[in-house]
């Protein structure tokens, strides 16, 4: 599921026209989405977690309602709303938290010689032959499940690859004959990795930090569904579809809305990464071809 | 000729593979009475997979659901109508001053082959007196001694009259069991039923088959299997498809869609108390009396009621019993001290300024009857004005914080669960149990009703005790689900549940 | 040689040894008790504790994970508390429904991602490689449990064709479990054939543009017939790589797909003894899997020393 948005090789030959169509609608959605998110915290049709009895279970295009409501009357689309900002806020958490942490560790792992470089890959060898859902579980049984115990986790699952792609990145700009000439001028190991490495594998960073946060709100809304990412009164689209199969089951319209708006938001950002990749990252193509 | 032939001939044949494996796909669509009607089978549906099959230290509903009158019988029966039959008990005597107790055994084996022996009964019968579940061991409070008289009869001793004992020789509490085979309790328990298990796999199914060795008159059906599904959904599904025949317990969540599925009226529905639990919220005793008033006069039952779309199986109440308990009353202004009145409520609030005390609530996250009630409690607590704030956790951390944490670490809560009013009785303050309530009267209350020597007595003791616990506002009592099973219309003769929530197989035919 | 062996069986044994710590604290750190959880809501501190110290949960920490530690190395994973049934014993009952579920799930992923992507590496200018490409797009953004809600709502509830959920085990009936297997593999292979199709297309372009292959075509062959005779078997060791690493999340993906089809799988009795805190059952299956998948990427890594000497070096 998560190395799903990961494919690091880029795609090449890719046609102009559908670069653009690409970037342009993953910066479509991926804007739509944030722009909800940000939305939801001046302004919700309804409260989301307030029950309203008398307005049990309408269908979609209720007046006041238009997405309908739930078992216990609470408006849809306010829930869809507040989702979106727990979506934005977790993926995004998730996926920035690691890439500093994968940063600071595979440009180590990759300027401070053998030993670091050992240590560093090795232990992200360990961490990800431990399967990132149990380590999810095992997380919310000891932290309680919430918001930032699935932002831990996420951290968790996606260090390790984000540090074996920052690292292989850096070593392949470490291997350029200017870095060799900053050597020979002198300069210090930390100067040259941020002055030089950095801004050349800016690109890669932005590129899977827009992958990985489309894999963290995937992977988000898994746990959610299971129960052990995020509870009321924080709302998660997983959550509402694991209440909508509890309790009205999976012929209800209640159980298609957080299914879409998952596929579109994670859609958008995968767009947006592709094209985004196509756009900052020609290296990556050069060198693979 | 000949080529052209051969073409449609196989063009034949794969049409005909071809819906023969649609058909065989799809026998739910074809079939109308249950193929297990004629195997002398039936596959019922649990909900919840026990884990453990030792009935001497779990009471949870999912084994006491199966094991008890089904493979390991009590000394007794007590029947709907007030009469009592004989169970491993073939007859018993009962002193005027109802303090001894002489049981005759009846000649029997256990499924195992093995004798029924007095020893095993006395044995048994110390298992549930040193049980460490309250339920078991609370029918012993009275008794001093259980001793084997002879070879047939065990005379059990009693220190004061009580009610409870002789309810729970009928009960889990009076379950007799071979003492050789204790040691596989958990796997495989063994009794003296018209079923014996076959086999129990973990969050897959039982399988029971008849016991020969049955001292009664052999059950119609010869094969019953019990599938554990959890989800629910599912389990309905099952059932609409023709793959199983019965879900004899379905939990509220379900109801709204058994309903919309029209379920209720392709299959024969059955409702009954036993196995019904009420649901309740608990508020903290800490809190000052007044605060917990105004805190319990958010609770609009109705509404709970309503959100699981389901009024023809749960009643609002404000008393803690089950509508099959003498006690009981259904919600009315007689019996509820402390109704629905929100701006009631938020006037308290102002007036005393509880929004300025901040209160926990603890909730328990993954069950679904459990965090619905507390989606509505929570939000209409916190528009009432009171500073609450949900603490979501899960089952494991729920028993250490509240069940076993002391004090609990939470201000109100909300639980289901099985509807014995003892359970809240407390010697002292610091014996007090995870729902911190303790009141001195409402023990005494409940022990005068234990010693009671007539039925109109202890009800009224009963009644007393009820009333009490109402006013304290600590156990809030919301609505009485009742059980709710689904059979197919040709599988008949469904008994409510005699021991304790046990769903007999043994009255079931085709 | 010799050495690189050494070097890669040592870290492999050293690998194991700190996932074992780490899995250890992690599930004791959770709080909880077994013994709590196994006796209710009514039941006293001294019975809890009696039952935790019977347990052998009293003990200090240290001796309890060497207990295990050392049982585990001689093959015994442990008993459960509440069931005292082994640990072999259950993982190998989920097993029979859980190997099935990953295997054929990753054969249907594969059956559709090496075709597709290999048809749209080498026709993405046309209209059915765009399609693939957008196809295999949507099916990553599609959560794998709405995809199985999605599929049993059609085949199950609106077809009545397959069981929406639930188990029915293989020595009760062959055909009920199959039936009970169909849907959960479709939803999971489709998922997992979404995103390997992209990773397919990205290792034949890889291939298609290396000089052996050029050479090849300028012989006269069609990119088809130059991949299959000299591509395919270049493209297959990074694919047969991502495979690999996709087995941990393939794992993490059948926790899901259990649930949503209530199947009683190995994950879903993770899931379910992680909330008992029944420790040594956690414990002892994690490492299995952790062992597990840490010992294909050894034998990963052991391929590539064989055929890529340069790896030997590094």
């Amino acid at each position: 599921m998560t190395v799903a948005a990961l494919s690091t090789k880029p795609v090449r030959r890719r046609p102009r026209w559908r670069t653009n169509t690409t970037l342009t609608l993953g910066i479509a959605l991926t804007v739509g989405f944030v722009a909800i998110a940000l939305v939801s915290m001046l302004y919700l049709p309804h409260n989301p977690n307030v029950p309203r009895i008398q307005d049990r279970l309408l269908p979609a295009g209720s007046p006041n309602y238009l997405l309908g409501t739930d078992v216990l009357g609470r408006d849809i689309l306010s829930q869809l709303m507040v989702g979106a900002r727990t979506s934005l806020m977790v993926g995004a958490g998730g996926a920035l938290i690691s890439l500093l942490i994968g940063t600071v560790a595979g440009l180590s792992a990759a300027a401070f010689g053998r030993w670091a470089d050992e240590g560093i890959s090795r232990g992200a060898d360990i961490m990800l032959s431990i399967p990132g859902m149990v380590t999810a579980l095992v997380l919310a049984a000891t932290i309680g499940s919430g918001a930032l115990t699935t932002i831990l986790a996420l951290t968790a699952f996606f260090t390790p690859s984000f540090t074996r792609v920052i690292r292989s990145a850096a070593l392949s700009v470490l291997q350029e004959d200017f870095i060799t000439a900053a050597r020979l001028y002198g300069r210090p190991t930390w100067f040259i990795l941020v002055r030089h490495v950095l801004p050349n594998i800016a690109g890669v960073m932005i590129v899977q930090f827009t992958l990985y946060f489309a894999a963290g709100i995937l992977t988000e809304a898994g746990l959610s569904y299971l129960g052990v990412g995020v509870n009321r009164p924080s709302i998660s689209w997983g959550m509402m579809l694991n209440e909508a199969q509890q309790q009205v089951g999976i012929s209800s319209p209640l159980a298609m809305w957080p299914g879409l708006a998952i596929v579109i938001v994670v859609l958008g950002l995968n767009l947006l990464g592709d094209g985004l990749r196509d756009v900052l990252d020609p290296k990556l193509a050069r060198r693979s071809s | 000729m000949i080529p052209s032939n051969n073409k449609s001939f196989r063009l034949a044949i794969a049409m005909l593979t071809a819906s023969a494996a649609i058909l065989a796909a799809v026998p739910g669509m074809v079939l109308a009475a249950s193929p297990r009607a004629d195997e002398d089978k039936m596959i019922l549906v649990a909900r919840q997979d026990p884990g453990t099959l030792d009935y001497t230290t779990s009471n949870l509903t999912a084994l006491r659901l199966w094991i008890p009158a089904n493979v390991v019988e009590p000394l007794v029966y007590f029947n709907k109508d007030g009469s009592v039959s004989p169970g491993v008990a073939e007859s018993w005597t009962i002193s005027d001053d109802r303090l001894t107790y002489v049981f005759t055994i009846r000649d029997a084996k256990f499924s195992n082959g093995e004798p029924l022996t007095v020893e095993d009964v006395v044995y048994s019968l110390n298992t549930m007196k040193e049980s460490p579940v309250s339920q078991n061991s609370a029918a012993y409070q009275a008794v001093s001694s259980i001793e084997k008289t002879d070879d047939k009869t065990v005379t059990v001793t009693l220190s004061r009259p009580s009610q409870n004992f002789w309810s729970g020789m009928g009960s889990t509490a009076g379950l007799i069991q071979p003492e050789a085979s204790a040691e596989t309790i958990a796997t495989n328990p063994i009794g003296t039923g018209p079923y014996k298990l076959v086999s129990y796999t973990s969050n897959s199914s039982f399988e029971f088959t008849v016991n020969e060795n049955y001292w009664g008159e052999a059950p119609p059906i010869k094969d019953v299997s019990v599938r554990i599904i959890t989800d629910g959904t599912a389990g309905l599904n099952a059932l609409e498809a023709g793959e199983v025949d019965s879900l004899p317990v379905i939990t509220i969540d379900l109801w709204e869609q058994l309903m919309a599925r029209g379920l209720d009226k392709k299959f024969s529905m059955v409702t009954y108390p036993q196995i019904g639990e009420p649901t309740y919220a608990v508020i903290n005793q800490k809190l000052d009396p007044e605060l917990r008033k105004a805190l319990a006069m958010t609770i609009d039952r109705q509404a709970y009621n309503d959100a699981f779309g389901a009024s023809w199986g749960a009643e609002n109440t404000c008393t803690f019993a089950l509508p099959n308990q003498p006690w009981y009353s259904a919600e009315s202004p007689e019996s509820c001290p402390y109704p629905y009145d929100i701006e009631g409520a938020m006037a308290l609030v102002t007036e005393n300024d509880y929004a300025s005390i901040p209160l926990e609530y603890a909730s328990l996250s993954d069950v679904p009857d459990l965090s619905l009630p507390a989606d509505i409690m929570v939000p209409t607590m916190q528009a009432a004005g009171f500073n609450l704030t949900r603490n979501a956790i899960d089952l494991a951390r729920y028993s250490t914080l509240i069940f076993q944490g002391r004090p609990p670490q939470f201000d109100v809560t909300v639980m289901s669960g099985d509807a014995d009013p003892t359970q809240w009785s407390c010697a002292d303050e610091a014996s007090a149990g995870w729902s911190t309530y303790c009141s001195a009267e409402y023990t005494q209350a409940l022990a005068d009703a234990d010693e009671a020597l007539t039925d109109e007595d202890y009800l009224a003791l009963m009644q007393k005790a009820a009333q009490i616990l109402r006013d304290d506002a600590v156990i809030v009592p919301i609505i009485a689900k009742k059980g709710v099973g689904l059979f197919d219309p040709d599988l008949k003769g469904f008994v409510e549940p005699r021991v304790a929530v046990a769903l007999e197989f043994a009255p079931l035919h085709w | 040689m010799p050495v690189y062996i050494a070097r890669k069986l040592a870290f492999f044994l050293l690998a194991v040894f700190a996932a074992s710590i780490a899995i250890f604290l992690l599930i004791r750190g959770a709080g909880g008790n077994v013994a709590a959880v196994i006796l209710g809501k009514d039941a006293t501190a001294e019975a809890i504790n009696a039952l935790a110290q019977q347990y052998g949960l009293d003990r200090p920490l240290m001796v309890q994970y060497v207990d295990w530690i050392g049982k585990l190395i001689q093959g015994d994973l442990g008993r459960s508390f509440r069931t005292n049934e082994k640990v072999t014993d259950l993982v190998v009952s989920r097993l029979s429904i859980s190997i099935p579920l990953c295997v054929s799930g990753l054969l249907l992923g594969l059956l559709i991602a090496i075709p597709a992507g290999t048809y749209s590496a080498l026709h993405s200018d046309k209209p059915l490689g765009a399609l693939i490409a957008l196809l295999s797009q949507v099916g990553i953004a599609v959560p794998v449990f709405w995809a199985g809600i999605l599929l049993s709502l059609l085949f199950g509830v609106k077809l009545g064709w397959l069981p929406t959920g639930g188990w029915t085990n293989w020595d009760v009936s062959l055909w009920g479990a199959v039936r009970s297997l169909v849907l959960p593999v479709i939803s999971l292979g489709l998922i997992l054939g979404a995103s390997l199709t992209r990773y397919v297309r990205s290792a034949v372009l890889d291939v298609m543009n290396q000089d052996y292959v050029r050479t090849a075509r300028a012989t006269g062959m069609t990119r088809m017939q130059a991949l299959l005779q000299v591509g395919l078997r270049n493209a297959a060791l990074p694919i047969a790589t991502v495979v690999g690493l996709q087995i941990a999340e393939l794992i993490g993906g059948t926790v899901i797909i259990e649930t949503v089809f209530s199947l009683p799988g190995l994950s879903r009795m993770i899931l379910a003894n992680v909330s008992a805190r029944e420790v040594i059952v956690v414990q002892s299956t994690v490492m299995l899997i952790i062992i597990f998948v840490m010992f294909i990427n050894l034998i990963v890594d052991l391929l590539y020393g064989v055929l890529d000497p340069r790896v030997r070096l590094t």
